[in-house]
């Protein structure tokens, strides 16, 4: 955690997740090159400004489904959450080699042209009327003005200036930039191809990923117990018995709507606070419990496990519950505690 | 209470992995640079050359190139303008047209001209492929001295003939020719440019495989074209003989599709 902002807050896992992301581009690129020359594929010299064009798309739809996995993965495994963690740098990656793409495309097909190079990825194309020619650019286009504006606004001052709901509902329109990406090779590359090649690439990613989301929510629909009617007694909710939950573990209730409480123990102590993080929503009630705060496992943002404030000098805070324990049982009030740093959730005997 | 499972935890700002989870990470690094490098290779043995040209002057040819391609060439002659700029060399006696050398400007652009009162003479590379002679512009220069007589079209018939349209630079070997999208994208960018617009057609008409293509009266095909560039069409139209040029007046109203 930093209170400043500052470009990127290195570390040793952030250089080398780095190193590891880029290496992994340059063997792609690397293995793309040398096996297109190799096959005597580059037949002129012209021919070979579009292999740059195909390698870099490419790489970008394969890193943007690397992306989108991750957070699937973590709901799997939980040993994939420090991937979680520096995920943004990816999207950065994703842009800059889409962004070679497009400028490889304004450097090849649209080079020495007296129109503006944005201006003719919409006119070199046009016939809107059929379907089975339909104009495959203006979806790479869209797609890559989505990565742009969720690049420049992926720093952690856009997330305090627009707010956690916002930025994660702006950001998970990457899932839209990739359902563009796949209509972009659809309609374009995929109709000129004469091999299998790209079209495997592009159906077994965007099948691996579904699946990947689908095994994902149903594991989360097990895991995750909703509040039911029989839950609710006199306004408290029924949680489980006191010996269920584990010494630094949470039992996780989901309330009617989005909301879900954690209910943690800390040796002798249960405490009620949000599964929501303020940061960025990460599941708080998956944390673990350091000198009494929960520590978020997606980014390690930290809050107090009684008042929900986030250690000074930092201000977040997110919503604690008062808990009561009768005959073993734990009941939390659905109503959070309008908490303070001063004033700790009400637990009662 | 059960025992609480002893499962390491990965704090971000930490800086470092849990021990616990170390050996997994150097699998996950093998295995993600390994996915990328095979994906790489996989990509890459069996790219689809952008160059296959399904209008090859020959059978065997598979990849279509200029037959001729040199630099700095000049002609001198005269010049019609519509619907694009032709030059016409004459014979020395002025009274038949030995060559007839469709005209653009630098890269994806037309020459600009409105010179047809005296002859010109032209300077810049030369590409030649099949029927077509096309000369890339560097300098045009005005003959002050000499009179352009510019050759008056012959009616050569009503014709409707199956073929593609494409620019008049790409196709002789501006660029390497191809199919599909990334040739229709280029030649339409060419065509936006004022690059002449040509019909290649399947079957020769007059002995020519590509006519110059116009609108009905002669001007520049329109925006109707725009769809139709780089795919197999029908067209039908007044064809003449302007030189040794064939100009295809087409009728959008009867051009469709196949």
């Amino acid at each position: 955690m930093s209170e400043r902002y500052v470009p990127i807050g290195w570390s040793r896992t952030k250089l080398i997740y780095d190193a590891v992301l880029i290496f992994a581009v340059c063997a792609f690129l690397f293995g793309f090159f040398s096996m297109a020359r190799r096959a005597g594929l580059a037949t002129t010299p012209t021919d070979e400004g579009s292999l740059p064009i195909r390698a870099f798309g490419s790489c970008a739809f394969l890193l943007l489904t690397l992306a989108l996995s991750i957070g699937p993965l973590t709901r799997l495994d939980k040993r994939f959450l420090p991937l979680l963690y520096n995920r943004r740098h990816i999207g950065i990656v994703t842009f800059a080699v889409a962004a070679a793409h497009v400028f490889t495309v304004f450097d090849w097909y649209l080079a020495f042209s007296p129109i503006n190079p944005w201006l003719g990825l919409f006119v070199s194309d046009a016939m809107f009327q059929r379907l089975d020619n339909f104009p495959f650019v203006p979806f790479g286009v869209l797609a890559f003005l989505i990565l742009s504006v969720l690049a420049a606004t992926s720093h952690d001052f856009w997330l305090k200036f627009l707010g956690p709901g916002l930025w994660k509902g702006m950001h998970m329109s990457l899932y839209a930039a990739y359902g563009l990406i796949v209509a972009h090779l659809s309609f374009g590359a995929l109709q000129g191809k004469q091999n299998l090649d790209l079209s495997v690439l592009v159906i077994g990613s965007a099948a691996t990923l579904l699946s990947l989301h689908l095994a994902a929510a149903l594991k989360h629909a097990r895991v995750l117990r909703h509040c039911e009617k029989r839950d609710l007694e006199a306004g408290w909710i029924r949680v489980a018995l006191e010996s269920q939950v584990l010494d630094g573990r949470a039992q996780i209730i989901a309330l009617p709507g989005s909301e879900a409480i954690a209910v943690f123990r800390d040796k002798d102590v249960i405490t009620a606070i949000s599964h929501r993080c303020a940061h960025q929503n990460g599941p708080l009630g998956e944390g673990r419990i350091i000198n009494g705060h929960v520590v978020c496992p997606w980014h390690g943002h930290e809050f107090h496990l009684t008042t929900g404030c986030a250690p000074a000098p930092f201000t977040d805070r997110v919503p604690v519950y008062p808990v009561r324990i009768e005959a073993g049982m734990i009941y939390v009030k659905p109503t959070p505690v309008h908490n303070s740093r001063d004033r700790a959730a009400e637990v009662e005997p | 209470m059960s025992e609480v499972p002893n499962e390491p935890f990965f704090i971000g700002w930490s800086g470092r992995l849990p021990a616990g989870l170390r050996a997994f990470y150097v699998s996950v690094t093998v295995c993600v640079v390994l996915i990328f490098a095979g994906l790489g290779l996989l990509m890459g043995r069996n790219i689809d050359d952008p160059g296959l040209n399904l209008f090859a002057q020959r059978a065997s040819e598979s990849i279509a190139k200029p037959e001729l391609w040199v630099s700095n060439q000049k002609f001198t002659g005269s010049l019609s303008l519509l619907p694009y700029p032709v030059l016409h060399i004459v014979s020395g006696d002025g009274v038949s047209v030995l060559r007839s050398i469709l005209l653009s400007g630098s890269g994806k652009s037309g020459v600009e001209t409105t010179e047809a009162t005296y002859q010109v003479s032209a300077v810049g590379g030369l590409l030649k492929r099949g029927d077509i002679d096309m000369l890339a512009v560097d300098e045009l220069t005005v003959v002050n001295t000499k009179k352009a007589t510019p050759p008056l079209p012959q009616p050569a018939g009503q014709w409707q003939s199956i073929g593609e349209i494409c620019d008049g630079k790409c196709y002789p070997g501006g660029m390497t020719p191809g199919f599909g999208l990334a040739h229709r994208a280029c030649a339409t960018i060419c065509l936006i440019g004022d690059v002449p617009a040509i019909f290649v057609v399947a079957e020769p008409i007059e002995g020519q495989s590509f006519l110059l293509l116009a609108g009905p009266d002669g001007e520049p095909p329109g925006p109707w074209i725009r769809e139709m560039i780089a795919r197999p069409v029908e067209l039908t139209g007044m064809v003449e003989r302007v030189g040794q040029m064939l100009v295809f007046k087409v009728d959008p109203k009867k051009a469709r599709i196949l």
